[in-house]
Formats: C-alpha cells, structure tokens, sequence
C-alpha cells in the first residue's frame, strides 16, 4: 500500500486543500460524466464535454497553482527528492484530468471533439497562471472566426482532433518543467540549503550573459542594452523567437486569407498592429519595474566614471525606445510591406495601422518616462496613474478595428499626447536616477 | 589633480530630512586624506543618509558636500574614478554570477583591475561562478567588498560592511582593508556598530547623534573616554555643569552619566558640589560611545 504514497499525499495537498470547493467541481464532473450515459444528442453532445472539460481543467488549474508553492517551498526548505515526486504527480494529474476523461468520452461515443474538448481543456488549466496561452487561444478563435473558419468544427474532425492533441500534449510537456523552475525559484529567493542547491544543480541565471550585455557599447559609454540587462530587465530574452513566430503566423493567416477571399482584411492587419505596438511597448512595464527595485545598484553606477550624466543620460533612455525591441517592428513593416505589394491593404489602412503600432509602443515607453520625470518614487503615484487611465482607455477603444479613420486619429492622439508630456517633462527635468522611493528611508 | 591637502571629503552645515522627519542637522564632517574614519550612530541616527549625502546621491536641503575638492552632486568623471562604495545592502546585480557582475562593472572603470578582483576573491574565499543570488549574504558582501576594491579606489566608503560576516570573515576583511591602505594612499570611512573592528581598522572615530558629528577624533582620544555616573538632588544636578565633558546623558531626575577624557577624571572629582556624588564606571570604548546611542 506504499506505493505512491508521497504522490498521493501530494495529490490530497494540492486538490482537497478546499473541500468544499473540490467537492462542487466533483459533484459538477460527475453530473458531466453521467450525462453521457444519456441518448445521444445535440444537448448530450455539447454537455457532457463541456462540464468534463471544465471541472477539469478547474482541477488541473487548482494542482498546477499549489504545485508551484510546494516547489517553491520544497526549493526553499531543501527538501530532498521532491522533484522527483512532483513530477511524477504532475503525471498522474494528466492522467486522471486529461487521458481518462478522453478515453472514457471516446468510449462513449463522443468522437473527435471529445479528445480536442479534454486536450484543451488539460493544456489550458495547466497553463492559466503560467501563460497568456488563453489571451492567444481566444485571438486565435476571433482571428480564425474573421476569416471564415469554423475551429469548432475543424477540432470535431480527425485531422483538428490531432493537431488540438499533439499541441497540447506539447503544452502539457512544457508544464513538466515547472517544477523545476519553481523549486529553482525557491532556492534563489531562499539562498539557503546546499543540498536543494546540489537537487537543481546548475541554477540557471535568468539574465542575459554579460558578453550580451556589453555587446554594442561604444568603447567607453555604456549601450541602453546595458544599462537595463545590468538592472535584471532581462533585455531581448525570447522575444526574438516569439516576434519570429508570431510573424509566421501572422503572415500564414494573411496569406490564406488573401487566397481564400481574394482580398486582405483590414480590421485584420490593424489588430496585427495593434497587438504588435503592445508587444513592442511591453518592454517598458518591464524596465519600470526593473528600475523601481535597484536603488543600490543605480547608485554605484551613477558613480563610475563611465556613467553618462545630464543629456548623456537623457539621451541614453531614449535611445531605449527603439533598441528594445526592433524585432516587432520589423515584424510589423515586413507584413505592411507584404500587404501593401500585394495589394491587399491600401495605404490609408496601412498608415493608421503604423499610427496604432506606434502610438502604443510610444505610450507605454511614456509610462517608464512618467516615473524617471518625478523627483521621487511615491508608494502612490497618481499621475503615473491618471497617465495609465487616460493611455488605458485610448488603447482599449483602439480595439474594435473598424473604427472610422477620424475615431482612429483622435484615439492615437489621446496615446501620443501623453507619452509626449511625459517625454518633455524627462527632457526637462533632472531625471530620477538612481531611483528614490519615498518607502525606502534609509537612515 | 587635486593639492594633498584638499580633504577626501568635506560635509560643510547640512540639513536634511525626509518629510518632517529631519535626520541631519547643521552636520559638519571633514575625513582627510589618509585617514581611516569609523562612523558610529544609533539605529536611525542617519549615517546611510550621511554616506549618500557625501556621494551626491541625495542632495541636501540646505549646506555643501565636497568629495576630493568637487561638489558631491556634480562630481567629474576623474573624481569618480577614484572613489569605492560598499552599500548597506549586499544583494546587488543578484541576477549575475560574481565574476559576470565584476567584469560587467569593470567595464564602467578605466583603473578596474581584474587580476586584483580574482586575486581577492581567492584571498576571501568567493565563488565567482555561483549567480550572486544563491551566495550566502555574508559570501554577498565580501563580494561587495571585491567589486570596491577592485577599482582601487583613493576614497572607500563602507556602509555597514561587516553586518553579515563571521569572526574570520570580519578579520579577513579588516586585513585586506589595512593590506590595502598599506600599499597605497587611500582614504576610508566606515559606518559600523561593531567597535571592536573600528579599533583594529580605524585611525579615527566619528560619532553621529542628533544629526550631527557629536565627537570626532584619533581613535586613542576615544579609548582614554571615561564613563562617570553622578547622583544627587535633582536641582544641584541641574545646577552642576563640567565644561570638559563631551556628553552628558540623563539618566532619570537623580542620575547623569558623563563622558570625559580620563585624565580630567580627577578634575571633576575634585571640583564635585558636595551633594553630588560620583561613580566612574569602566574605560571600556563600546560602553562609552554606547552612551550616545542610548
């Protein structure tokens, strides 16, 4: 009766910490695995999957959320072996959460949209707090739904069936990873424990190498790439992979589109821009937050002699903006380029979508710009605020595509009059570096 | 370059608080060149803040700061180049390895030595391959340490340097810091509450209470310090006053402790009012500049 028994112990932690709440999800899952003992039909055929589906991945979200703590806690604590148990956990919560569910869906005669219901359901619950997986999935849905393809029906076939399957599958072989991270988390936040250290062996540092940092600074003034590697912004980190797929995709969908219809869509290739001036921008939330927490680390190089002072350093930060993150951009003109020689865009739509692109990416850069332009880092910062808000909204009603050209202009303007207060306000002012955070009193 | 005589730094009636909580007022401070200063304060007295304020990190509301002759708040690339800051925290460029965080800040130092930086690291017994995160904060801060003097600075200022060493590593630590100042001039200031390592570094002492420099002098002024508790109705303790002293604590209605030089112990006695009387306590530097801490 040992066998497993860590495992179990495991598996009671992680879904039966709230009773109540995993009895309600059982109770829910059983409904749904009942009711597919009923006659087939329209109602059973969409129930049953649904409820199956969901309860779930409810649960798998609920292991894969607690699972993470143990190993943060486990890499913390040193606690020997717990990898080992936890990855084999990680397994039998696929199993009982994916595999059985599908083989007992397919037993009963459910077909294909069984297997991709529960495939999904497992790759999506295991991934909820770890990725923007759900954000993709449902773009991708929308994407799809605006260029005429039924994804529920394709995922119904054979071929859907599979594909939804072995991405998942892959999804799901990246969750068992997590563990390792997790506990490799734990034993740097910790820095405690030889024998956790000697478990994850080779911790990984998550920053770029040095050689990458200091690549491209001119003899003696240091690059933006260095200045922000150096703070923890973990500078170009995957983004070159992620924009390099992203334009695969982007491209892929563009070109069935324009074969499938004749014609390139147009609210299309402004969502495209869209959600690329926000991956452009995204960098900034990052460098703020890398910028807020390294006092002492701006401190000693604010005294090098190396450092650039007054406009040197103005001059340096807005250098940022467009060393940050080229791959977007180039991600973007390449499918504006394409769009336009083929004739599918005109160059009205072509234009507002680099004013979208743009605007976006520059108001978030005015965000990291409102927070070097103050005198002090305050626990509340309202203006900071007040600038999110009004940036907020103007990059929300940029959503609906099909704006009208003048809504579309007004809305970048509420984007750009902002972030350029904010830039003059940097350019004015002598900038917050090394950052003072009024939390910080040291004495 | 600046004339020998032009100090490492001069703090010249600064003020300074943080909202209405003021932390250092009409503080002067001058550390010449050569000089090896301890800085000693309470918890909260602001010697952090006194650090910052000599590096021109945080300007002052009012008075001058002077680093190697040049304002702090606008110092030039060269008086930079010759200064070596330890901060309180240890925990700094967590997300490199040692020797990536030395290489990388070398590259800001035209003087950083790296031969110098591996050689220490082997002398401190720092792994230089271990990411900065997962060492030990005592294993931090002698890196801390390295990463200073790896630049060979001419100032080295040290906030609290010693706080999460062993014995051996404090030891080790304060014989690099004289091996150093032996090998060429440098000067040093040194926040720490550990009087036995500023006796073995230190040429002189500093005292900061109320916001300003209550006692600096050589470190032997310091260890000839006696501590005299005198008693007596509170009127006549009120009335009393010995002019040589350099701090007089209130220790309720009836009690005074007073710190003076051990050889004006016998003055004092002699000139004590008759209902006073006086018990002089050990010649014992923690208990004395612990008085002004209290």
């Amino acid at each position: 009766m040992d066998a497993l028994r860590i495992e179990r112990v495991m598996l009671r932690v992680l879904l039966f910490a709230q009773p109540g709440r995993a009895a309600f999800l059982a109770i829910i899952a059983v409904i749904g695995l009942a009711t597919a003992w009923l006659e087939p039909s329209e109602f059973r055929d969409l129930l049953s999957p649904a409820l199956v589906g969901i309860t779930m991945a409810a649960f798998l979200v609920m292991g894969a959320v607690r699972l993470d703590a143990c190993c943060h806690s486990a890499g913390a604590l040193g606690i020997p072996l717990h990898l080992e148990y936890a990855r084999r956990t990680q397994l039998i919560l696929l199993l009982l959460f994916v595999a059985l569910p599908a083989i007992y869906l397919l037993a009963m005669g459910f077909g294909w949209m069984a297997l991709s219901a529960t495939f999904a359901a497992g790759v999506v619950g295991v991934h909820l707090f770890r990725s923007p997986l759900l954000i993709w999935l449902i773009l991708s849905l929308w994407i799809a739904s605006k260029m005429g393809l039924d994804a529920p029906a394709f995922a119904a076939s054979a071929a859907g069936a599979t594909i939804v399957a072995v991405l998942s599958v892959a999804g799901m072989a990246a969750w068992l990873r997590a563990p390792l991270r997790s506990q490799q988390q734990g034993v740097m936040d910790s820095a405690a424990l030889a024998d956790a250290r000697r478990e994850v062996d080779a911790v990984p540092t998550i920053a770029p190498s040095v050689d990458q940092l200091l690549a491209g600074a001119v003899t003696d003034r240091p690059s933006p790439r260095m200045l922000w590697g150096a703070l923890g912004h973990v500078s170009g980190f995957n983004r070159r992979w992620a924009a390099l797929v992203a334009l695969l995709a982007v491209a892929a969908f563009f070109a069935v589109h324009a074969y499938r219809h004749g014609r390139a869509d147009s609210a299309y290739f402004l969502a495209c821009s869209v959600v690329a001036g926000l991956m452009a921008g995204w960098p900034f939330f990052m460098l703020q937050g890398a910028w807020a927490i390294t006092a002492n680390e701006q401190s000693l190089l604010v005294l090098s002699p190396r450092w650039p002072v007054g406009r040197e350093l103005k001059w340096l930060v807005i250098r940022t903006f467009w060393s940050q993150s080229p791959t977007w951009l180039i991600a973007w003109v390449a499918l504006a380029v394409t769009g336009l020689l083929a004739g599918w865009i005109p160059w009205s739509v072509a234009g507002r979508g680099a004013a979208g692109f743009l605007s976006i990416a520059f108001a978030l850069f005015g965000f990291l710009l409102v927070f070097l332009a103050r005198r002090r880092l305050k626990k509340q910062n309202r203006l900071a605020m007040l600038y999110l808000i009004v940036t907020g909204i103007a990059g929300l009603l940029l959503i609906p595509f099909e704006r009208s050209a003048g809504a579309w202009k007004v809305l970048c303007l509420m984007l750009l009059i902002p972030a350029a207060l904010a830039l003059l306000a940097f350019c004015l002012r002598r900038p917050q570096f090394p950052v003072r955070p009024d939390a910080d009193l040291v004495l | 370059m600046q004339p020998k005589d032009v100090p490492a730094f001069r703090l010249s009636d600064i003020q300074l608080a943080y909202e209405k909580l003021s932390v250092l007022e009409g503080l002067n401070f001058t550390l010449d060149r050569g000089e090896i200063v301890g800085l000693i304060g309470a918890n909260g007295a602001g010697k952090s803040t006194l650090i910052r304020v000599l590096l021109g990190l945080i300007a002052p509301q009012a008075g001058t700061a002077e680093l190697l002759g040049e304002p702090a708040a606008a110092l030039s690339a060269a008086a930079r180049g010759r200064i070596g800051y330890v901060p309180q925290s240890p925990k700094l460029f967590a997300w490199m390895d040692g020797a990536s965080m030395l290489r990388y800040f070398g590259a800001f130092y035209p003087t950083f030595d790296g031969a110098h930086a591996d050689a220490l690291a082997e002398r401190l017994k720092v792994s230089l391959k271990t990411p900065i995160q997962v060492l030990s904060p005592g294993q931090q801060q002698r890196l801390s340490i390295i990463r200073a003097l790896s630049t060979r600075p001419e100032i080295l200022v040290l906030d609290e340097p010693m706080a999460a060493l062993d014995p051996a590593g404090r030891l080790e630590v304060i014989e690099q810091l004289v091996a150093e100042h032996r090998q060429r001039p440098m000067s040093i200031l040194i926040s720490s509450h550990i009087t036995q390592d500023l006796q073995r570094l230190c040429s002189q002492l500093a005292i900061l209470h109320g916001g300003r420099i209550a006692m600096q002098a050589p470190l032997a002024k310091f260890q000839a310090l006696a501590r005299v508790m005198v008693t007596g109705p509170e009127q006549s303790l009120a009335a009393y006053a010995f002019e040589r002293a350099h701090y007089v604590r209130a220790d309720g209605a009836m009690h005074r402790c007073y710190i003076i030089d051990a050889h004006d112990l016998a003055d004092m006695l002699g000139a004590l009012p008759a209902d006073l009387h006086a018990t002089p306590a050990s010649h014992d530097l923690e208990a004395a500049v612990s008085e002004w801490m209290r």
